[in-house]
Parts: structure tokens; C-alpha cells; sequence
């Protein structure tokens, strides 16, 4: 039996679900309406190749995202899980379309498909228009009430429960443990609203966050550590982002400035007004960060190597570590010893670039943690 | 018309710790031995249907998926959205079968407590919403029922073929003749398997074609008449001799020797009781007879279910695949499947 051992850096890839490409419009998070499908559709045979080079690339785990128009993340695992032996799956879900006990029944049948390399991503909401099409009408707030019982609810048919839980959002019957020889899946879990930040302080093992400026991003570790301490617990923490990274400062530079000009002239102004209607404070901490700023590459660098023009046009994750390899790296380096032991990231397209940062940039973060050992 | 045959996975057990390469290799074994489908079943000693119907298009090309999926375990706008991603993972193999809640353990399992009228109402607004959804309209669907509400369903619709639905025959007839393309028969002799498909027949369809039928079976054959027998009383002993009391005995067609016979209902035909499993037992040829007679009867599909090896996959394949194609019941000659 193989002893567990996990790193003390944990660095994710990322699937796009809906699609891939080179621009920064033609694949990743919510786009809905905005743009055409990816250029490179999300095929299998698409995507069991950006599954196969990350594991290549030596990444510990891939996210792999929802959203309406995305491939199911559910079924994409049981598909993928078999064609790597090594890499984790990070399976992004929302509480409020199914069950939590039959939540809990599909992860049991992913672990043992993956043998035990199954951990879970809980997203409460998304804009109100994604969350009314998939009949889901609980406003803000009650959506992080709501995946609180989801997960005691799934916890509790998971390792079994001798009384019936009778909830506000759920009922279930007792019932033995569904998988007493599977491993529970870790709860990684984002929100940065207040409700959401007590959620996650009771129930996440690792509290996600889209990528901010360092001071902004320490001063949310400390806030969530309290609050968990509050509770007896304690948090990991990781971040999201994407990475332009190359072998000198000024091609990486120079290629992001040649993805925003390829942007489409109103592709911005409609973005921001859609990402408006997201009711995420996680999406208008992003949002802001380009609030007031130019639109040439460098007027976006929000500090050091950090870049949010992604955010112009993209909801979700909007920011981008831009630099040459070890710049990069320190960065990282840099929000690690602040606390974050988790990074989520992705490179467009997200074939290439996992094995291009494969190559380039984890072996730099490999050093970064082994030093820690 | 042919006479369709699916094999039903994964294997279940009380722990539902089956392996998955067990299920993965069943399902190699029926679409080399030119079975047409899967049928994924439902149900808390299982491994989840959904998960299961995934992993198996990775190891399967040709074969029919009917996926079994409880409607109360997620919503019906998100059952869609799953459903259109199976069917572009799987190349448009998926069937849609949804049990009715009434029926066994799906009532209490996944957390439902309406009660039976709410039940079958709440059925009806989740079968509407996703047939529309599937069957697709332009911009999105909005809808205001007692139980499900939505606004722009559907938006995010691909332009993939709607995978058809099987209802149970249980189910309540204006739900069926509205909604299934084909419909799941209870376990019953031949009579009243030919009742059932005459009541459902008749009931009106608008702008549908006409019902199909499928009925689950599980089958037991041997080389001699003889040793299918053995080899059920094998499989069976357990069950046998709890049910075998001496007041039980309307007549039977079973012989002396072997107790199974006992409850043998029609010729090569053994039910345990009312509702239980029905057993074809015998020969291949005796099978195949039967079979043919099954079809005669206006069953489009038949769901082998019950103890499964590849084994008898392959048998089943080899044996009695080739005599059903000579008597004109299959779309083509039965061959391995590349």
C-alpha cells in the first residue's frame, strides 16, 4: 500500500470543460452568450490529452469546473479518472440541483473508479440568471445555508447516520455508511462573501480564492483562520489564477499585450456589464481590480508579476501571474509563505501550456516545496 | 421487427463495493458478443447509474446505454444538462429510463417525502420539463409549476438528438402515452405480459410512435435440457427452498427430480413468485424458441438481468444470437463486434 503523502505545495491544472484556445475569449470560466464555442471543442479526445499532460507535466490534481454548456463534471471524471493513474480530480458542484445522499452515492462510485483519487469543489452560486435556468430560486445568503446542510447531509450518508435528518432544504432517512471502504473526498470550497466565509470556516478543508493582490489575499487568510479557530478548526488555503509565463519578462509581457489586442472591441463593455449582474463578491473584488486602470498590458499589473486583464472579459478567475519563469515562481513562493498551500492554474490552451509549465515552471515550485520540506 | 437485447450492470452488492473492472469487462463481453445494449440500473447497492454509463464509453463504441436515473435525486433542468453531455460523450448511445418512484427502495432512499398524489404530480411537471428541454424549442424554456420552477432552461442547449425515455409500466398512463417511447413491463408469464402490452397499445398517443416494450429476464442454459436445470437449481437453491412450502402447489408443469420445476409457470419459464425475476431456462434452441414467442407477443426488448459472467455473455452471443437470427429476429447476422 502506497503511504500517503501529500506535498506541502499542491499545484492543480485545470479542464476546460467548454471548450479550449489560444485567446483569453475562446475557452475557460462563464462567457455565456459572449463568445462562440472554444476553437478547440471539448471532445475526449480533446480532453483525455489535457488530462494525460498534466499528469505528464507532474501536476497533483486537475479542477474540473461546471457551468452551464460545460461538459458534466461527473461524468467527464468517470471517463477520465481511468485514463491516469496518478493525477487527482478536483470535481467542481453545485448544492442546490441534486441530492446531497446522491451526491454522496456518485462520489462513492468515482472513488472506486479512481481509486480513491476523487476530492470535491462546492460552488453555491453563480450569476441569478445561471441559477433560475437550472430552477434553482434562493437568493444569496440562503444558498450558503443551504450548502451548509448539503454538507451534513452528505457527510452523514456517506459515513451513515441512525436518525433521520430532517433539515430546511432536506430530508433524508437513516441509513448505513455508503462507502465505509472509499476515502470522503476533501471539500475545497470558495465564496468571499461573509456568508459564505462562515460556511467555509466550518466546513472546508481548503478555502479557495481567485487570485488578489498579496496584502488582499493575506488579510483574507488571517479573517478565515480566525473565524475557523472560532470553531476549533484550522483551513488550508489555495488560490486560482492563471500563468503567462515564458523565459523573459518581456516576451511573456509581450504576449499578453497581444491577447488584449485581439479582443474584440465590445467584447469588454458587454463582459463587465454581464459580470455587474453576478451577485459574487468574489467577482467584484475581481472586478474591481480593473476598475479606473488603462487598457495596455502593464497598466493592468495590479502589483508585482500579477495581471488582471483576464478579468476584462472573463468572469470568474481574472488574474494572471505575467513574468519570466522564476518571477513567477516567486510569486508563488511569496503567496505560499503567506499561507497558501494549494494553486489552481491554467495556461491557454491548457494542452500545450500544461506541458510547457510542466517543463519550465513546476520543477522551479518543486524546489520551492521540497525546500520546505 | 427485431428483438433487442440488453445486458443489465453494473453488478450489485449489499456493500455496492463491486469492483469496476468486473462491470468494465461485462460490458467488453456484450458488445463483442453483439448484444445491442447496457442497461444501467439505479439503485443504492449499485454503483451510481450515471457514474457507471460514463465510465463505460470509454471501453464501449456500438452498444445502446440505458441509463436509470430516480427523478428525485436532482433536478430536471439538470438531469438535462447531463443527459446532452452523455450523449455527445458517448456518440448519442444513451436511453433514458426512469423508474417509478413507487417501486421499491427508490421512495425512501434519496430522501422524498411527498406523499403518492404529490408523488405522481410532481412526476408529471419534472417528465414535462424535460421533454421540452430535450426535444428543444429556441430561447430558453420558463416554467411555473407546483414543484419546479425555471426561467431561461436550457440556454446553454447543444443540438444533440434527445435520448429516447423508458417508463415503468406502473407508471400512470397518461404519463406514459404523453411522455415514454418505450415502456419497462413487470415481470409476469406470457398472458399477462400480452395484457399489459394490449392496455398500453391502445392508450392514444398524439404525434408519438407507436409504444415499444421491454421486459427484464434473467436467463440459464445449458447444453442438454438436463444441465440448465442443474445449473439453475445451482443458482437458485437458496431461494428455491424458502419459498417451496407444501401449500404452495396450483398446478405446475414441473416434474419430480428437480424442485425448481416446481415452479416452472409455462414451458422453460420459472417464477419463485408474483412479481420475482422470471427464469428462462433450458437449451439454447428452447431459448430461442421462447424468445421468439416473447416477441410474438409484441416485446420489442429484452433485458437479460440477474447472476452475469462473461461467460454467459459470450454464451448467450454464441449460442443464441445465431438461432434467433435465423428465425429472422435480428437486424443482421450476429457477429463479433470489431
Amino acid at each position: 500500500m502506497p503511504v500517503e503523502r501529500r506535498q506541502a505545495l499542491e499545484i492543480d491544472w485545470f479542464l476546460p470543460t467548454n471548450g479550449d484556445g489560444r485567446h483569453l475569449t475562446s475557452s475557460g470560466l462563464p462567457k455565456v452568450a459572449l463568445f462562440q464555442q472554444g476553437e478547440r471543442a471539448p471532445t475526449l479526445g480533446y480532453l483525455r490529452q489535457v488530462v494525460r499532460a498534466a499528469e505528464q507535466a507532474g501536476f497533483d490534481g486537475i479542477m474540473v469546473p461546471t457551468a452551464s454548456g460545460f461538459e458534466d463534471p461527473w461524468l467527464i471524471t468517470a471517463v477520465l479518472a481511468q485514463e491516469v493513474r496518478r493525477l487527482r480530480f478536483l470535481l467542481t458542484l453545485r448544492p442546490g440541483v441534486e441530492s446531497p445522499a446522491y451526491s454522496a452515492h456518485r462520489a462513492a462510485t468515482l472513488q472506486r473508479l479512481s481509486d480513491n483519487r476523487l476530492d470535491l469543489h462546492l460552488v453555491s452560486g453563480s450569476s441569478r440568471f445561471e441559477q433560475r435556468s437550472l430552477g434553482d430560486f434562493l437568493e444569496h445568503d440562503e444558498r450558503y445555508a443551504r450548502t451548509a446542510e448539503f454538507l451534513q447531509v452528505f457527510q452523514g450518508a456517506w459515513h451513515g447516520q441512525t436518525y433521520p435528518h430532517q433539515g430546511r432544504y432536506y430530508r433524508q432517512e437513516a441509513g448505513g455508511p455508503l462507502a465505509a471502504d472509499a476515502r470522503v473526498p476533501a471539500i475545497y470550497f470558495g465564496g468571499a462573501s461573509a456568508a459564505a466565509e462562515q460556511v467555509g470556516a466550518a466546513y472546508a478543508q481548503t478555502y479557495l480564492m481567485w487570485c488578489e493582490p498579496p496584502p488582499m489575499i493575506a488579510e483574507r487568510i488571517q479573517r478565515m483562520r480566525e473565524l475557523a479557530a472560532a470553531q476549533g478548526r484550522t483551513l488550508r488555503f489555495g488560490l486560482r489564477l492563471h500563468i503567462f509565463a515564458a523565459a523573459t519578462d518581456d516576451e511573456a509581457w509581450a504576449h499578453v499585450e497581444r491577447l488584449l489586442d485581439e479582443i474584440p472591441k465590445d467584447a469588454i463593455d458587454r463582459a463587465q456589464r454581464q459580470m455587474a449582474a453576478y451577485e459574487s463578491v468574489g467577482q467584484s473584488r475581481q472586478t474591481s481590480l480593473v476598475k479606473g486602470r488603462g487598457r495596455r498590458a502593464r497598466e493592468l499589473e495590479v502589483s508585482p508579476n500579477l495581471w488582471a486583464g483576464v478579468g476584462l472579459v472573463r468572469g470568474g478567475a481574472g488574474t494572471a501571474l505575467v513574468g519570466n519563469y522564476e518571477h513567477v515562481a516567486e510569486r508563488i513562493e511569496h503567496y505560499h509563505a503567506l499561507g497558501v498551500d494549494c494553486f489552481i492554474l491554467s495556461g491557454f490552451p491548457h494542452l500545450e501550456e500544461a506541458i510547457h509549465l510542466g517543463a519550465e515552471l513546476l520543477p522551479r515550485l518543486r524546489r520551492i516545496s521540497a525546500g520546505q520540506g | 421487427m427485431a428483438l433487442e437485447f440488453s445486458w443489465q450492470l453494473p453488478l450489485c452488492s449489499p456493500n455496492g463495493a463491486t469492483p469496476p473492472g468486473q462491470w468494465i469487462q461485462l460490458a467488453q463481453a456484450v458488445e463483442y458478443a453483439g448484444l445491442d445494449g447496457l442497461w444501467v440500473l439505479a439503485g443504492a447497492q449499485c454503483a451510481e447509474s450515471l457514474g457507471v454509463a460514463a465510465a463505460l464509453c470509454a471501453h464501449t463504441h456500438q452498444v445502446q446505454l440505458t441509463v436509470s436515473v430516480a427523478p428525485q435525486v436532482m433536478l430536471p433542468a439538470a438531469l438535462f444538462s447531463t443527459l446532452q453531455s452523455l450523449q455527445s460523450i458517448s456518440a448519442h448511445r444513451v436511453r433514458l429510463h426512469l423508474p417509478d418512484a413507487e417501486q421499491g427502495e427508490l421512495r425512501s432512499l434519496f430522501g422524498e417525502w411527498l406523499n403518492r398524489d404529490q408523488r405522481s404530480e410532481r412526476t408529471g411537471e419534472y417528465l414535462e420539463i424535460l421533454a421540452q428541454l430535450l426535444n428543444g424549442s429556441d430561447g430558453g424554456l420558463h416554467y411555473s409549476g407546483r414543484y419546479f420552477q425555471l426561467e431561461n432552461a436550457g440556454f446553454a442547449r447543444r443540438d444533440l438528438p434527445a435520448p429516447p425515455i423508458i417508463l415503468d409500466a406502473s407508471q400512470s398512463p397518461s404519463l406514459i402515452a404523453r411522455h415514454a417511447d418505450a415502456c419497462l413491463l413487470r415481470s409476469a408469464p406470457g398472458p399477462q405480459l400480452k395484457a399489459q402490452i394490449s392496455r398500453l397499445s391502445a392508450l392514444q398517443r398524439p404525434a408519438k410512435r407507436a409504444l415499444r416494450f421491454a421486459c427484464g429476464f434473467s436467463l440459464i442454459q445449458g447444453d442438454s435440457e438436463a444441465q440448465a436445470w442443474e445449473a439453475a437449481a445451482r443458482q437458485l437453491s437458496e431461494q428455491t427452498a424458502a419459498r417451496l412450502v407444501p401449500a404452495d402447489s396450483p398446478p405446475r408443469l414441473g416434474g419430480p427430480g428437480n424442485p425448481l420445476r416446481h415452479f416452472e409457470i409455462a414451458p422453460n419459464l420459472v417464477q419463485l413468485g408474483p412479481g420475482l425475476p422470471l427464469y428462462l431456462i433450458g437449451t439454447p434452441r428452447q431459448l430461442a424458441t421462447r424468445l421468439q414467442e416473447l416477441h410474438g407477443l409484441g416485446l420489442n426488448h429484452v433485458v437479460i438481468q440477474g447472476h452475469a459472467a462473461v461467460s454467459d455473455v459470450l454464451r448467450f452471443g454464441e449460442r443464441v444470437l445465431p438461432l434467433l437470427a435465423e428465425l429472422g429476429l435480428r437486424k443482421e447476422a450476429v457477429q463479433h463486434a470489431r
